[in-house]
């Protein structure tokens, strides 16, 4: 009778299917991110296991590893921890705390002067101003 | 007290997020409330025809981004604030603000033009979010005033100082790629 040798899983791939069991794990950087999946996902926790992972590279590792024994093409998901804040706007409605419209009158309308300051001089921007520096 | 805020009060202990001030000096990490800023208008033309122009008198919470030495020695003559606004407050006018996954967004470094700051207990103050998209200049002489009349201010201490200045450069020298590598 052919004997076959079968090849220990890595305890992390174990346990990673062991977690997930029928449904299809996905790997996310920590607990707070596996929550706030759980949360934002409701609908689908009945296929999909979040689990936190925190290394990145025992990550890939466990990814590869389910790779090499499955012929899905990703047995194993991953969230990248960016993708979490996709639905986060990326500019916020911001208003100042009161707002007055007013006259400006222009004292005068000519081009600024340039004056240079040496950063490692201890003289003043005023004095610079007033031509006393240098 | 459990293990998790035995730390955090420990830590803020050691390394707390501001310091109290008085007076005219300023630095880097100055918390300015109510600090009022002259705007011309978005719709202003040009040339200029008149003698007088319209703009907005607004006003901010500012914290003060020049750095401290160049403040110190007079090196410049004018003061860079960006506005900050209070988290709770901003919440109710942009409903996403209200959001946890908003705020980790931003604590984790993801939304680039915001950052947060701490809240306070004495003077009181809730978390803010510090917006780097809206900068103001303004005199130096008249923010020192301003301050001066601010009574008891918190400063921002190291290294959340030092954080602010970091946060600030990363918005301003970010890069968008016109594709991205596909791995």
């Amino acid at each position: 009778m052919p004997t076959r040798n079968i090849k220990s899983l890595s305890s992390d791939l174990t346990q990673t299917l062991f977690t997930a069991g029928p449904r299809k794990p996905i790997l996310v950087k920590d607990e707070e991110d596996r929550i706030t999946l759980h949360l934002k996902d409701r609908e689908h926790l009945s296929e999909r296991e979040y689990i936190a992972f925190g290394n990145t590279d025992r990550l890939q590792r466990v990814v590869q590893e389910a790779k090499k024994y499955s012929s899905k093409e990703d047995p194993i998901g991953v969230v990248e921890a960016e993708a979490l804040y996709d639905d986060v706007p990326d500019v916020f409605d911001l208003r100042p705390t009161t707002a007055q419209r007013v006259t400006v009158k222009i004292r005068k309308q000519e081009p600024a002067r340039f004056s240079f300051v040496d950063e490692d001089a201890p003289s003043g921007w005023e004095k610079e101003q007033d031509g006393e520096a240098a | 007290m459990g293990e998790r805020a035995g730390w955090r009060s420990r830590m803020t202990d050691k390394y707390p997020w501001y310091g109290l001030v008085e007076g005219d000096s300023l630095e880097q990490g100055d918390i300015l409330r109510q600090c009022p800023v002259l705007l011309p208008m978005p719709d202003m033309t040009f040339p200029l025809t008149d003698n007088s122009i319209s703009a907005d008198l607004l006003t901010f919470d500012v914290i003060v981004m020049t750095q401290s030495c160049d403040l110190v020695n007079d090196k410049v003559p004018d003061v860079i604030l960006c506005s900050h606004f209070d988290l709770n407050e901003a919440g109710m006018l942009d409903a996403s603000l209200g959001k946890k996954d908003t705020h980790k967004a931003i604590l984790n470094g993801y939304r680039h033009r915001y950052m947060m700051l701490a809240s306070n207990a004495e003077p009181p103050m809730g978390h803010r979010i510090v917006d780097f998209g809206r900068i103001f200049c303004l005199p130096k002489a008249f923010v020192r005033q301003f301050a001066s009349g601010q009574g008891k201010r918190l400063r921002l201490c190291p290294p959340y100082r030092e954080h602010l200045s970091q946060s600030f450069a990363r918005f301003f020298m970010r890069v968008g790629l016109p594709q991205n590598i596909e791995i």
